[in-house]
């Protein structure tokens, strides 16, 4: 599967939110029972890391974040399942250092 | 000869009239004789004399009528009527005074004074007011002239009508119902289908990545 965006930068320390609407074949929106988030990226020690939650339901938006504060500089990806078996969308966030405010 | 005496003079007593009761027919005078003094006749009256064929007894002064002689008019004053001097006896028989007076053929006649006449002895129990008429005058038109106005038309006050008093109670409440019967019911019901809520399996996602700093203001915002 091809990433759907990305990658998105996100300064190490901030969070990522995500907001997510499932779409049937057909192209209209579907609210599954479940949806999952998982964000497989490489901590400040060295050490490939997933971190696996379930989405939040309001109405039909599923409503998720990740949190980069344990991530090291780099790539992490996140993919969005349906039901925790069907992978709806991935995608790429690069972990980039803090900026002066 | 009807009592004249010697010296022309009538005696009153022998005039077609009673002296004894009742008012003398023609007006009598008092006239004083040219050749006998009253106070005399009456002296002799009182002493009993006679003088012809008059019968001086009569307890009151007596008169002789001239003939053909002016009238002398004679009023006495009222309290030395016999009928009304005070503290006077009523003297049977005594001549009463007769206040007599000539008609003057060419004096002014009396004039009546009529009186209220029947159509104005009237009066009007209502009262009928006064109705200012609306009314319209068009003269020729001049144009340097002054406007003509047009009087105020009947005032409120006076459009009434007095068979029907004005109205003394406020009007009543009035309320109207209208009622209606509805035959056959009409429904509609909307239906609001959820394209989302069981849409079939899901196969792709739309996915929204908001970064958030430590101080949860939003720094980027991605979309899919």
């Amino acid at each position: 599967m091809t990433y759907l965006s990305g990658p998105v930068n996100i300064q190490q320390g901030n969070t990522a939110d995500f907001v997510v609407e499932y779409v049937n074949a057909t192209g209209g929106y579907t609210v599954p029972a479940t949806g999952e988030l998982s964000v497989v990226y490489t901590d400040t020690a060295g050490n490939t890391t997933t971190d696996t939650q379930t989405l939040t339901v309001s109405n039909s938006f599923f409503i998720g974040s990740w949190d980069s504060a344990t991530a090291a500089l780099g790539l992490a990806i996140w993919t969005v399942t349906a039901n925790s078996t069907t992978v709806a969308a991935t995608g790429q966030i690069r972990v980039i250092e803090r900026q002066a405010d | 000869m009807l009592g004249f005496d010697a010296e022309g003079r009538l005696a009153v007593g022998q005039l077609p009239f009673s002296t004894a009761a009742g008012e003398p027919i023609e007006p009598v005078v008092w006239q004083p004789s040219r050749r006998v003094s009253k106070r005399a006749v009456i002296a002799c009256m009182v002493s009993g004399m006679v003088a012809g064929p008059l019968n001086l007894t009569f307890p009151t002064v007596d008169k002789y009528l001239i003939p053909f002689s002016e009238p002398i008019r004679l009023s006495l004053k009222k309290e030395t009527h016999p009928s009304r001097a005070p503290f006077s006896a009523f003297v049977p028989g005594a001549v009463s005074v007769v206040e007599a007076s000539w008609y003057a053929p060419l004096s002014e006649p009396v004039r009546l004074k009529p009186g209220l006449g029947a159509y104005l002895q009237d009066y009007q129990a209502l009262e009928v007011p006064v109705v200012t008429p609306a009314f319209l005058i068009m003269p020729w038109f001049s144009w340097l002239s002054e406007p003509v106005r047009l009087p105020e038309g009947l005032k409120a006050w006076l459009q009434r009508d007095f068979f029907a008093p004005p109205r003394l109670l406020p009007t009543p409440t009035i309320t109207a119902t209208m009622a209606w019967t509805e035959v056959n019911n009409d429904q509609w019901e909307i239906v609001y289908t959820n394209d989302a809520s069981g849409g079939g399996a899901a196969v792709s996602a739309k996915v929204s990545i908001t970064e958030v700093d430590n101080r949860s203001a939003v720094v980027s915002l991605r979309e899919s």
